[in-house]
């Protein structure tokens, strides 16, 4: 292969068919936004419910209710992905996805932790609202630039 | 610096694999329609990826219909990944 190497420019249309491929199979084939942000909020709920539920009081039924519908829409997700020819990768391959996903691991697990502590023990009542809309949010982003767990989806 | 993969090189080689690194596995039916080829043509690129043990292909029924999902093994992975570099690198050479 070295002796026949491409051009700059034959080096360039090879990436940019990869990429051209890759972008159009990930925006293409991608859920309708109505399911993702229906994850999104269900998601929310969960932190929300974690956040404002004490002793059996009825704030538990939001992590109830907004488990079983990310449960459910999840599972829609990857069947709607599967019919289409697309199993999606629930363990990422790539370093880039990985890494986005440790962050986002990281992040959820400090966002439920201060859901419910900031409100308990600070008595900071707004906390479950903001850490429910930020896990919301920071969720409908990742259903967005990451849909199939693997490559991310880039801005033409 | 990394080498270009001979077998990744041609064009619809290099387009099956990058569609292939975006998910676990992909249907044969899928990578037929977003390569615009025939049946004949894709299953021959495929084969060259099998022989080179960088794809595996996998005949699952579903709803009673045979359906062949191909996926990106991790020599098949690193390998891409090491095409896709080197085609960096010769871009970023002067």
């Amino acid at each position: 292969m070295k002796n026949d190497l491409p051009s700059q420019t034959e080096a360039k249309d090879a990436l940019n068919a990869v990429h051209n491929i890759q972008q159009n199979l990930l925006i293409d084939y991608s859920p309708p936004v109505w399911l993702r942000l229906l994850m999104s909020l269900s998601y929310g709920a969960i932190f929300f419910g974690y956040g404002m539920t004490e002793h059996e009081n009825t704030w538990a039924l939001a992590i109830i209710v907004g488990a079983i519908i990310f449960t459910l829409s999840t599972a829609l997700y990857y069947y709607l992905y599967k019919i289409q020819g697309i199993r999606i990768r629930i363990i990422p391959r790539s370093i880039k996805a990985e890494k986005i996903n440790a962050y986002a691991a990281i992040g959820f697990a400090a966002l439920g932790f201060l859901s419910r502590f900031l409100r308990t023990e600070m008595s900071l009542d707004w906390a479950p609202h903001i850490c429910a809309a930020t896990a919301s949010i920071v969720m409908f982003w990742l259903l967005i630039k990451l849909p199939t767990g693997e490559t991310v989806v880039k801005e033409n | 610096m990394p080498e270009l993969d001979p077998i990744i090189h041609a064009p619809n080689r290099l387009r099956i694999c990058a569609m292939l690194a975006t998910s676990a596995e992909l249907d044969f039916r899928l990578l037929k329609e977003q390569l615009d080829v025939s049946d004949s043509v894709l299953s021959k690129q495929l084969k060259a990826l099998e022989d080179a043990n960088y794809i595996e292909a996998k005949k699952r029924s579903y709803n009673g219909r045979p359906r062949t999902w191909v996926s990106l093994t991790d020599l098949g992975q690193s390998a891409f990944n090491n095409h896709v570099a080197a085609l960096k690198s010769i871009i970023n050479s002067d």
